[in-house]
C-alpha cells in the first residue's frame, strides 16, 4: 500500500524539482532526511508515534533541517507530517530516485566484491555494463567479505551473478538434487 | 535406497569437470510478507503469471496475481524458514510434472515426486500441467464403451471413452467404491488409468493403492495424491498433474480412465488459496473463476479424432454433496461442463442397493452410442423399467388392495432392482452382464423368489459357462445377442436344474 502512495507523493515532489531545477539537490537531501532518522532512534519514534502534535513535530522537523535541505524537501515533510504520512518516507525516497533516475537516464549499479575495487576495474564494470543498458551509469560499491571472490552485479531487479560464494551455492543444490 | 562412495565421487568429478564459470543472471525480488503458504515479493519484473519462482531456502513458488508492485505467490512446500526480506529468484519455467510410463504402478504427489518409497522415477519426458483442451477438429464423437463392469451403470448410465462422467453423492454413499471397481474392471482391457486424491486421509489413499494391488491392477495405474495435510497449493493442483499424465497417453494413441476424487475439496483449496491472494469471494465464497477451474480441467479429457492417433480420455469427477442438495454451487458448476452424472442417494444406500444408484437423476449424455449392441438391445427398456417401478412403489404403499398387472409390474420391479445389486470389486465382464439382464427382460426371473434371485444369476452365469460357451463368446467377441431361440432355450434348461430354497 505505502510504495503505491509513495509514488504518488515522489512523482509530485519531482515535477516541484525539475522545475526549480534541484533534482539532484532534492535527491541528496531526501537521502540525507532518510540517513538521519534511520540514525537517530528518537526521532523516528516521535516522527512515527501519532500521540504528538503535527504542529510539534513540524517544529522539530524545522529546527533540524532548516540549514540543511530546500523548500521544496522541507515543505514535504511538512506535508507529510500534516497528512499523517510520516511513516512512507523511505519509499519515498526510492520512488523519487526512480523517476529521477529515468529522466535523467542515468542507471543505478551496485557492485558488491569481497575486497575494494580499484579505480581500474571500475571502469572495466562500467564498460561492460554501459555496453548492455546504453545508459549513463552510476557505481555504488559495497564490500562484503562473505562473497569471497567474484562480482555479484546488481543492476534493478537483474542479478548478476559472478561470484564465487554463488557458484558454490549452485554446485550445492546441484549435488543435492542430482544426488 | 543406498547410494555406494565411488558412485557419488564419481557423480561429483563429473560435475566438477563440467563446471562452467558463466555468469548466471537472475531476476530477482524480495519477499515483502509471508504467512498462510502465500508470499508478496517486490521486485521480480517481467515475471509470468504461473511461473515458478525459487525462494532462498530452494522452496519453490507459483506465480499467481501479477499486482502493480508485488506478486502473490503461493508456496509449493514447507514455508517457516521463509523470511520477510529474502531473495526470490525466476527460473522462467511453467509448472511441469514428469510424464511417461515410469510412473505406472507408482504413488507420487501433484509435483511427479515419489511418495511410495520405491526409489525415484526415472521418467525422462515432462509435460507442462495447465495445456490447452484439445480443439474441434483434434475431436472425435465418443463411440466406444468404457466398461466400469457395474451392471446399474454399463446398462443404464452407459459411458463412452472420451465422456466426462461425473458421480454425485453425499458422504458415505460409494462414490469413490464405484471409480475403483471402474478402474479394477480395465485390468483386461487397454485402458490405463490414473487416480487422482484430493486432501483425503492418508490411510484412505493406502486403502485404495492396497485394493488396486490386491486386485492385479495397480501396475497399470498412477495414484496422484494430496493429502489432507499437505498445504492447499498441492491440493489445487493434483488433479491437473493428472491429467498431464493423462494427456501423454493419450496423445500416444492410448485410452485413459482417470478419477478426479474428489472436486468439491479442490474447489475448497482454491477457495482458500485466492481468499488469501486477496481475490474478490463471490457466492459461497469462491472466487470468481472456480467455474473455469473446473471446466479447463474436464475439458481436456476427450476422444481424439483418427488424425491424432485416436487416443481418449475418459474422466470420472467426483463430488461430495451436503444432505443430497444437487443445487449448491460446485455440483452445479460441475454437473453443467459434465456429459452427465451417476447420482448416488442415501437411502438406497442404506437400504441395500448397492451400488447406490439413483435410476432417475443419473444420465449420460452420450447414451446409447456408447454401448454395445447387444447391451443396447437388453438395457433399452431398464431405465423406464425401473422409473415406473419406483413411481408405482411409492403409489402402493397407501393402499393394500392391487391389481393383478400392478402387482405383476412390482414384482417385475423388485427383481430389477435386486439383479442390478452388486457386491464391492466385483466388475462383470460385458457378457455377463447382457445375460443377466437378458434374463430378466425376458420374464424368467419373475417365478423366483426375490431371496434367490442373486444365487440364480450367479448359478446361471456358471452354467452358460459350463454348458454354453458359444453364448457368452457371441456377446463378447461379435458384441451381438445370440439367436433368440438358442438364447432362451440355454436358460430354460438351466432353469429345470435350479431349485428355489425354502
Amino acid at each position: 500500500m505505502s510504495v503505491v502512495v509513495a509514488k504518488r507523493y515522489a512523482g509530485a515532489l519531482f515535477e516541484v524539482a525539475k522545475e526549480r531545477g534541484t533534482i539532484d539537490a532534492v535527491e541528496e537531501q531526501l537521502g540525507l532526511v532518510n540517513q538521519i532518522v534511520a540514525e537517530s532512534t528518537d526521532l523516528k519514534k516521535m516522527l512515527y508515534f501519532p500521540g504528538i502534535a503535527g504542529e510539534v513535530k513540524k517544529k522539530v522537523v524545522e529546527e533540524i533541517f532548516k540549514t540543511e535541505v530546500n523548500g521544496e524537501v522541507l515543505n514535504l515533510l511538512k506535508i507529510l507530517i500534516d497528512r499523517r504520512r510520516e511513516s512512507i518516507l523511505e519509499d519515498l525516497q526510492a520512488s523519487f530516485v526512480e523517476i529521477a533516475n529515468d529522466y535523467r537516464g542515468i542507471l543505478d549499479v551496485n557492485v558488491t566484491t569481497a575486497s575494494p575495487l580499484d579505480k581500474d576495474e571500475e571502469e572495466k564494470i562500467m564498460e561492460a555494463f554501459g555496453q548492455i543498458y546504453d545508459k549513463k551509469l552510476r557505481l555504488h560499491t559495497k564490500v562484503d567479505p562473505k562473497v569471497i571472490g567474484g562480482v555479484l552485479v546488481k543492476v534493478g531487479n537483474r542479478l548478476y551473478d559472478g561470484t564465487l560464494s554463488g557458484k558454490l551455492n549452485r554446485f550445492h543444490q546441484e549435488l543435492k538434487s542430482g544426488r | 535406497m543406498s547410494i555406494k562412495a565411488e558412485e557419488i565421487s564419481a557423480l561429483i568429478k563429473k560435475q566438477i569437470e563440467n563446471y562452467d564459470s558463466a555468469v548466471q543472471v537472475t531476476d530477482v525480488g524480495t519477499v515483502i510478507e509471508v504467512g498462510d503458504g502465500i508470499a508478496r515479493v517486490h521486485g521480480l519484473d517481467n515475471t509470468m503469471a504461473g511461473e515458478l519462482v525459487e525462494f532462498a531456502n530452494g522452496v519453490m513458488g507459483l506465480a499467481q496475481n501479477l499486482e502493480e508492485n508485488n506478486v502473490g505467490i503461493v508456496i509449493l512446500g514447507p514455508y517457516s524458514d521463509i523470511h520477510e526480506g529474502d531473495e526470490v529468484k525466476r527460473t522462467g519455467r511453467i509448472m511441469e510434472v514428469p510424464v511417461g510410463e515410469e510412473l505406472l504402478g507408482r504413488v507420487v504427489n501433484p509435483l511427479g515426486q515419489p511418495i511410495d518409497g520405491k526409489g525415484p522415477i526415472n521418467a525422462s519426458k515432462t509435460r507442462p500441467i495447465e495445456n490447452k483442451a484439445p480443439g474441434v477438429m483434434a475431436r472425435k464423437s465418443v463411440h466406444e464403451p468404457l466398461q466400469t463392469g457395474i451392471k446399474a451403470i454399463d446398462a443404464m448410465i452407459p459411458i463412452g471413452r472420451g465422456q466426462r462422467e461425473l458421480i454425485i453423492g453425499d458422504r458415505q454413499t460409494g462414490k469413490t467404491a464405484i471409480a475403483i471397481d471402474a478402474i479394477i474392471n480395465q485390468k483386461n482391457e487397454d485402458v490405463l488409468s490414473i487416480y487422482v486424491a484430493i486432501g483425503q486421509k492418508e490411510s484412505t489413499v493406502a486403502g485404495v493403492v492396497e485394493t488396486l494391488r490386491e486386485n492385479g491392477v495397480l501396475d497399470k495405474t498412477i495414484v496422484v495424491s494430496a493429502g489432507a495435510s499437505d498445504p492447499a497449493p498441492l491440493l489445487y493442483l493434483a488433479p491437473y498433474a493428472g491429467v498431464s499424465m493423462g494427456e501423454e497417453f493419450m496423445y500416444n494413441g492410448k485410452h485413459v480412465l482417470i478419477v478426479y476424487d474428489d472436486l468439491s475439496k479442490q474447489a475448497v483449496a482454491y477457495r482458500e488459496l485466492s481468499l488469501l491472494l486477496r481475490r474478490p469471494p463471490g457466492r459461497e465464497a469462491f472466487p470468481g473463476d472456480v467455474f473455469y477451474l473446473h471446466s479447463r480441467l474436464l475439458e481436456r479429457a476427450a476422444k481424439l479424432s483418427d488424425d491424432l492417433g485416436g487416443g481418449s480420455m475418459t474422466a470420472l469427477p467426483i463430488i461430495e454433496t451436503q444432505a443430497g442438495d444437487i443445487s449448491a454451487y460446485i455440483p452445479t458448476n460441475v454437473i453443467s461442463i459434465t456429459d452427465g452424472q451417476i447420482f448416488l442417494e442415501s437411502d438406497l444406500f442404506f437400504s441395500g442397493v448397492r451400488p447406490a444408484v439413483n435410476a432417475g437423476l443419473s444420465v449420460s449424455r452420450v447414451g446409447g452410442s456408447a454401448q454395445t449392441k447387444a447391451m443396447k438391445k437388453v438395457g433399452g427398456s431398464l431405465k423406464l423399467d425401473l422409473a415406473s417401478f419406483r413411481e408405482l412403489e411409492a403409489f402402493s404403499q397407501f393402499g393394500s388392495d392391487l391389481d393383478k398387472a400392478t402387482q405383476a409390474k412390482l414384482n417385475r420391479g423388485q427383481r430389477i432392482v435386486e439383479v442390478l445389486k452388486q457386491d464391492l470389486h466385483n466388475p462383470y465382464p460385458v457378457e455377463n452382464q447382457v445375460a443377466i439382464i437378458y434374463a430378466l427382460n425376458n420374464r424368467f426371473l419373475d417365478d423366483v423368489p426375490l431371496a434367490d434371485v442373486k444365487r440364480f444369476e450367479k448359478e446361471l452365469l456358471s452354467y452358460l459357462q459350463e454348458n454354453n460357451k458359444e453364448i457368452l463368446e457371441t456377446i463378447r467377441d461379435k458384441k451381438q445377442l445370440p439367436e433368440a431361440d438358442v438364447f432362451n432355450a440355454a436358460i430354460t434348461e438351466f432353469k429345470k436344474t435350479f431349485v428355489a430354497s425354502n
